[in-house]
């Protein structure tokens, strides 16, 4: 049951039926963000650490997320070393490495996580990483596991509705504003390998989303999740709209999405100045209201280099701006129109921002937001 | 005229027939205090608008074709209104602007010409075809002298020709998207939309220009826009965001295929001034 009026409102607070999530995220720690372009602030530091899930998988195969999804990356048989604290994947099996994943293994030491990539772009033979643990460890077979690690909102609660009551941003940092933050639920994404193809790529496997799965409101951004090499290709998704129409495609007026050069991982990758910019969702045909499932991604020509993940989401109220160091932005969703969004069970929440100038690296934003929920 | 409520909106929120973007623009235009500037000249995200098309001949403007601050595809039967504006400087305040649909322009009229300029109307407007409401904008393209005067003879919403608007003044502010009438404290001074004869109410086009006396050295474009909205930055601590259904009552109506951008009224320069903000519109 949702909340229906204040007194609801009161009560629920009343009864303890709510939860506090302060997080804090440091912006990527070798690129500063671009004025006007959007990032995915799962990809950067802080508490929450590093997103390890999006990118993960298997090339052009949906992975759904919730809260508990894990996923994992596997050297072939034998075929994984450390030494110091360099992972390397001499003969890759499954799946892809990512930053943040937890290596395990006979003779790996606990808590061992890849904190940035070397030559490795995930499941290439040969390929290096770096680990937090220094050890020596030889001709093992090697496991990364990725967790889901969005902004905690309170467990599940069915058969009650949680809600979004507010939610606030600050940084006392320079040049940290102004921009503003949109919340959305990430609910999941395909992984792209792929860059260098200029065909259709076909998405593989079944597409059965973990919320809103009849797709109203569902949208995509594109973000790499390896560092993108120097081709600027348009972007197109062929897609299904939640009326079931197939054959939906992105809109080439005025232009197709046009991908940055060099694009680092957590950008959203056409975003910025110019023609063939837009964000932070990727533009819909005419009239459609989300995407139920995708069908095939094309790029124009060739990324080079680099793997991105299309990233299926979905907007969680009006977004938080900042306009100010060091004062903070708060957005009360008690007094809007519709009030108080849902927040489903298994909900993957996550920050993207619009950079208003060129915030520096490791710029740390502090947020929280509260939910609440009637039992 | 149709009323839309709280469940509409609501429903169209749940639906998902919505549409949210971000932009910026970041002028490098030296503005001046008091003087309108049409913030679509300005690079950023969209493109800059630069009235490019035949002298005096009518150019449409649509999102589909030229872009300007998006607001999704086209809806139609539906109808999409603007749900949200928000707009925030770090740089730039007191700062008026006005969400304007821009349904075209008339290109490079020149200045030095004192005889009756003769406009071409071969291309439809593309919205609006009523002109009701609708208005003109003269917008300096390539830089004056100032001091002189000029009007306009144009058809008005109801169809009758041979309107003619009264004396307006040329500023001397000459950088490129400047309202060339926005003259300040100069009699004739009329911004940011040109005055139309006593009892028109909007432009359905412009037949003709005449610049007075010994003309002037420079290039206007004419753009007929239609308001949607009005917002401000007041305080480069503050954004100001306009939630139309819980602010003002009522949610604009965005045309299918609209070229939105903005106009306006700075309290200085805004040269490297980054100004951001987001729009979410909807459908029902």
């Amino acid at each position: 049951m949702s909340i229906n009026s204040k007194d609801d409102l009161d009560a629920a607070l009343a009864a303890g039926q709510t939860w506090v999530e302060s997080s804090s995220k440091n912006l990527h720690s070798v690129t500063a963000q671009a004025a006007g372009i959007w990032y995915d602030l799962s990809k950067g530091a802080g508490m929450l650490s590093w997103d390890a899930l999006i990118g993960s998988g298997t090339n052009l195969t949906f992975q759904p997320v919730s809260d508990s999804t894990t996923t994992t990356a596997t050297t072939a048989a034998t075929s994984g070393s450390i030494s110091g604290t360099t992972f390397t994947d001499t003969t890759h099996g499954t799946g892809r490495f990512t930053i943040g994943q937890k290596l395990t293994g006979t003779g790996v030491t606990a808590n061992t996580f890849i904190t940035a990539l070397g030559t490795g772009t995930g499941r290439n033979n040969g390929g290096t990483y770096t680990v937090n643990n220094s050890q020596t460890v030889t001709s093992q077979t090697i496991t990364g596991t990725a967790t889901a690690n969005f902004i905690k909102h309170g467990g599940n609660v069915t058969p009650a509705v949680k809600q979004l009551l507010n939610a606030s941003v600050v940084s006392a940092a320079a040049t940290s504003a102004p921009t503003f933050f949109q919340l959305v639920d990430i609910i999941g994404f395909i992984p792209v390998d792929t860059v260098t193809l200029t065909t259709a790529q076909t998405i593989l496997g079944s597409q059965t989303y973990p919320r809103y799965a009849n797709g109203k409101g569902v949208k995509a951004y594109i973000t790499p999740v390896v560092v993108m090499g120097a081709g600027t290709p348009t972007l197109q998704l062929n897609y299904t709209n939640p009326s079931s129409v197939a054959g939906r495609l992105t809109p080439p007026f005025p232009s197709l999405p046009i991908a940055n050069a060099t694009a680092p991982v957590g950008q959203i990758v056409y975003s910025g100045t110019g023609a063939g910019k837009y964000g932070p969702g990727m533009p819909l045909a005419a009239g459609d209201n989300g995407i139920l499932s995708i069908q095939s991604i094309q790029q124009s020509a060739t990324m080079t280099s680099g793997a991105y993940a299309i990233v299926l989401y979905k907007e969680i109220g009006l977004p938080v701006p900042l306009t100010t160091i060091a004062v903070p932005g708060e957005r009360d969703f008690f007094n809007q129109l519709p009030s108080m969004p849902v927040i489903p069970d298994g909900a993957c929440l996550s920050w993207l921002q619009l950079a208003g100038a060129i915030h520096p690296v490791n710029t740390p934003y502090n947020f929280t937001l509260k939910t609440v929920w009637k039992n | 005229m149709t009323v839309y409520g709280a469940k509409q909106i609501a429903d169209a929120e749940r639906d998902g027939f919505t549409f949210f973007s971000g932009w910026r623009k970041q002028p490098t235009q030296t503005t001046g205090a008091g003087i309108w500037f049409d913030l679509s000249m300005s690079p950023g995200n969209p493109v800059p608008n630069y009235y490019i098309g035949s002298p005096g001949v009518f150019t449409p403007l649509r999102q589909s074709t030229d872009g300007g601050i998006p607001h999704g595809g086209n809806v139609s039967p539906k109808t999409k209104l603007l749900r949200v504006f928000e707009i925030q400087s770090a740089n730039a305040a007191p700062l008026s602007v006005k969400i304007l649909d821009y349904l075209g322009f008339y290109p490079f009229l020149d200045e030095s010409i004192v005889d009756e300029q003769f406009l071409t109307n071969s291309t439809p407007v593309p919205r609006y075809p009523d002109g009701a409401g609708v208005m003109m904008m003269p917008v300096v393209v390539a830089g004056q002298i100032g001091g002189g005067t000029f009007f306009v003879r144009y058809t008005n919403q109801d169809g009758v020709a041979e309107r003619q608007t009264p004396q307006h003044a040329m500023g001397t502010q000459a950088v490129n998207g400047t309202i060339i009438t926005s003259a300040g404290a100069v009699k004739n001074s009329r911004a940011p939309f040109m005055a139309l004869q006593e009892g028109d109410t909007g432009v359905r086009t412009v037949d003709s220009i005449v610049f007075e006396g010994i003309g002037d050295i420079g290039l206007i474009s004419i753009a007929l826009v239609k308001v949607i909205a009005e917002s401000y930055i007041r305080d480069t601590t503050a954004p100001h965001e306009r939630d139309f259904s819980m602010d003002m009552g009522s949610l604009p109506i965005i045309k299918d295929d609209a070229y939105l951008n903005l106009l306006g009224l700075p309290n200085g320069s805004l040269s490297g001034a980054p100004i951001m903000g987001y729009i979410k519109t909807l459908w029902v």
